[in-house]
């Protein structure tokens, strides 16, 4: 049996790939780019209208606000994580 | 602080364009059209004027409430894209209308959270003078939006509501009405500019504030959430309805919504979601509505409001 730690750590991960699937489907770009270092501001599918769209999903998803300030300030999906993590804390 | 009036609502009657656009026929992002939740529009002619659209509406609803305009004491008009700078849209409405000259007529410069501010302020004056009312609210967002603004544009329709209000001194509507003008950039206009909105901003403002500020009112005001029929809020876009919403977690409660007919009508949409809503259900009598509204300024605000069976509403396309 796995001592409660590495599962626990294993569970994370798991929620953070999830994660980023997650954001990347409904941002509309491709799956190969779900990675924590992914720039998602480089994407030329990025917008105004996406930031917002990132924002409504992650509240719909997981019940999280991310404020308008954070969003400016995230460049990577694992940016957004990160906040996301901190702030349901 | 709860505020309180002594006024009924008798009748709302809204009024559209009648050119209707879809937002699918224009080529905007159907991922952003199914996000916002907004396909039909209306959007003014450059020559329609609100105060023609609010004259015709206030002489529908006078003649179905069988009012004389002579009758009316106060005219408040909420907008913030009126026909002139000068005078206000109220002060031509008096003469169109042909009210009294001493009738109180001014207008006041609010957008999406304008309806419980307007039924506050004019149900306060009717209290001193006992009388009639109408409350105008709405804009022609177009004349302020750029057009190529992709973003703002699909969002926003044009259309005003009248209301017509009566004081009734056992009639007891309850107010909560904030303002955080730090938040002033999150939906601004220029003079002379175009609309410029921050979409995170009002998002997270919404959320953050909105569901918040409900539970607020409904604790001070100790009403029961079972008793509550119906809550209007503003209809600003498919995310923040569907994110407050879900914040709330009101599960007994009615949430009714136009935008997918009407998208955002600033101050009329809470108005003209209320005509559109007993246009399809039969009223009943003593329906208590929570209405709430929000944006520019920021501010927002909510009233507690109970129909009777005899609400007159209607929907008028010009």
């Amino acid at each position: 049996m796995l001592p409660f730690f590495v599962g626990f750590y294993l569970w994370t991960m798991i929620s953070e790939k999830e994660f980023y699937k997650h954001l990347i489907q409904e941002l509309g770009m491709e799956l190969n780019d779900a990675e924590r270092d992914f720039n998602f501001r480089s994407s030329s599918l990025w917008s105004s209208m996406l930031a917002l769209v990132t924002i409504a999903s992650i509240d719909a998803q997981y019940g999280v606000l991310v404020s308008s300030s954070q969003m400016k300030q995230a460049q990577t999906l694992g940016d957004l994580f990160e906040i996301v993590v901190q702030n349901q804390g | 602080m709860i505020l309180q009036s002594s006024s009924r609502i008798c009748g709302i009657e809204s009024i559209l364009p009648k050119d209707q656009v879809l937002n699918e026929d224009m080529g905007y992002d159907q991922n952003w059209i199914d996000r916002i939740g907004i396909n039909s529009r209306y959007i003014a002619q450059s020559s329609d004027r609100i105060d023609h659209f609010a004259r015709l509406a206030s002489v529908n609803l006078c003649n179905r409430l069988s009012w004389s305009v002579t009758d009316i004491d106060v005219c408040v008009v909420i907008s913030q894209t009126p026909d002139s700078q000068l005078p206000g849209t109220a002060i031509h409405l008096q003469h169109l209308l042909g009210l009294r000259e001493d009738a109180i007529c001014f207008d006041i410069n609010l957008g999406c959270s304008g309806y419980p501010y307007g039924l506050y302020v004019v149900g306060s004056l009717l209290e001193k003078t006992k009388g009639k009312g109408l409350l105008i609210t709405g804009d022609f967002s177009s004349r302020i939006i750029d057009p190529s603004d992709a973003a703002t544009l699909p969002i926003f329709s044009d259309g005003i509501a009248v209301t017509a209000l009566s004081y009734e001194a056992e009639s007891s509507t309850m107010f909560s009405l904030h303002t955080n003008g730090q938040g002033s950039k999150a939906i601004h206009c220029p003079y002379q500019g175009a609309l410029a909105m921050d979409g995170m901003a009002i998002f997270s403002f919404a959320l953050a504030q909105i569901p918040l500020h409900m539970n607020k009112f409904a604790e001070e005001t100790a009403i029961e959430l079972s008793d509550i029929d119906q809550v209007f809020l503003h209809q600003a876009n498919k995310m923040i309805s569907e994110g407050i919403i879900r914040r709330l977690d009101w599960p007994q409660a009615s949430f009714p919504t136009t935008l997918m007919k009407y998208g955002n009508t600033s101050s009329a949409s809470i108005p003209i979601t209320i005509c559109d809503h007993y246009t399809n259900v039969e009223k009943a009598s003593k329906q208590l509505a929570l209405l709430t509204g929000f944006g520019v300024g920021l501010s927002w605000g909510s009233a507690l409001v109970q129909f009777d069976k005899d609400l007159l509403t209607n929907t008028a396309f010009q």
